[in-house]
């Protein structure tokens, strides 16, 4: 019976991570210096959440955002020193790595819309990312990032007008 | 009623975030299976490490000891010693010449070894004691030694595998 519940936990996870794994590593990167301690952090959070899930199966899979902004939060914190230092670095790094899959059609206008989101202040870029990307509600983004859904959907509307003025002029 | 950022969002729905390499399901898998055991065996992180790490202490010191007292060329001078280090150092895998140890079973002696690395993962960050970060290098290697009978001259090859778990502590600044 233990073996067979270990075999359902071990699938469990596996599953979880494919269906939101991308997301949280979307979501980690806006918070991270680069996409290595991106998945520094998703793997802690995931590590974290799957840990407390064993305690309280009701936990819903949207509170990994929130496990991943805490311990960004906390690095942050730690390292802040050495993250000022690496502003240059992290966007080569960034340059370097794309947050999207690549597509097929329409590449330049991918390009564009990706370089547009990542010019973005980092408060509107994460409730972009959270609401677009994640299916989170204004409520569950205010959770998530300890903000009024109010202000979650204030940052949205003004994030989404700005990428549609960098936008406009080259995509028209 | 279509919103004026319909258009927009639409556009931004069609990127797909990218997925994870399969390097963070195994770390995951690493970390999570860590957590299985410790639950099992009901030790937590910190015990271990309050416990364990003075043992391996204690047996690298007697691992760096142990030559030092058996070695032949203990009046080498310094600085060859340091130099013979540092090649050592450079080729880890070498095969130690073969000694004429002989089995106390028989008459089986030991004519070579060698240790072979071959795989090295980076399982990410994890936290000791309270909130010290370090990253953990999980090393496989294969020891092999080979054993011949000195009547038939038969080699016996036996290889045997061991994964070492190294913490690398890491600056918080």
């Amino acid at each position: 019976m233990a073996t067979m519940d270990q075999d359902k936990a071990g699938s469990d996870w596996q599953g979880l991570l494919q269906e939101w794994g991308a997301r949280l590593l979307l979501f980690a990167r806006q918070q991270a210096a680069d996409p290595v301690e991106a998945e520094d952090i998703v793997q802690e959070a995931f590590v974290r959440y799957w840990k407390s899930r064993l305690d309280r199966p009701d936990l819903s899979p949207p509170l990994l955002f929130t496990f991943v902004r805490r311990i960004a939060t906390d690095r942050a914190r730690q390292w802040r020193r050495r993250q000022t230092g690496l502003d240059a670095l992290r966007i080569e790094v960034a340059n370097g790595d794309g947050w999207f899959e690549p597509v097929i059609e329409d590449r330049e206008r991918a390009a564009l819309l990706e370089t547009a989101l990542r010019s973005l202040p980092v408060e509107q870029r994460e409730v972009l990312v959270l609401k677009i990307w994640a299916g989170l509600t204004f409520d569950e983004i205010g959770t998530t990032l300890e903000i009024s859904p109010h202000t979650a959907a204030s940052r949205y509307r003004y994030g989404l007008g700005q990428l549609r003025r960098q936008l406009t002029p080259v995509l028209t | 009623m279509k919103t004026p950022w319909e258009d927009l969002e639409n556009e931004l729905h069609r990127l797909a975030p990218k997925q994870p390499g399969d390097r963070l399901a195994t770390r995951i898998e690493a970390r999570l299976k860590a957590t299985v055991s410790d639950t099992v065996t009901g030790t937590r992180p910190r015990a271990l490490l309050k416990f364990c790490l003075p043992l391996a202490a204690a047996a690298v010191f007697v691992a760096l000891l142990t030559p030092l007292l058996n070695d032949p060329e203990a009046d080498t001078p310094p600085e060859e010693k340091q130099l013979a280090a540092t090649n050592t150092r450079a080729v880890p895998n070498v095969a130690r010449p073969p000694d004429a140890t002989p089995n106390p079973a028989g008459s089986l002696r030991r004519v070579g070894e060698a240790n072979y690395l071959y795989g090295a993962a980076d399982e990410g960050v994890v936290y000791g004691d309270g909130d010290t970060p370090y990253r953990r290098i999980r090393y496989q290697f294969l020891d092999t030694s080979e054993w011949q009978d000195e009547a038939s001259r038969a080699v016996v090859r036996v290889i045997v595998p061991r994964e070492d778990v190294l913490l690398l502590p890491m600056n918080v600044y």
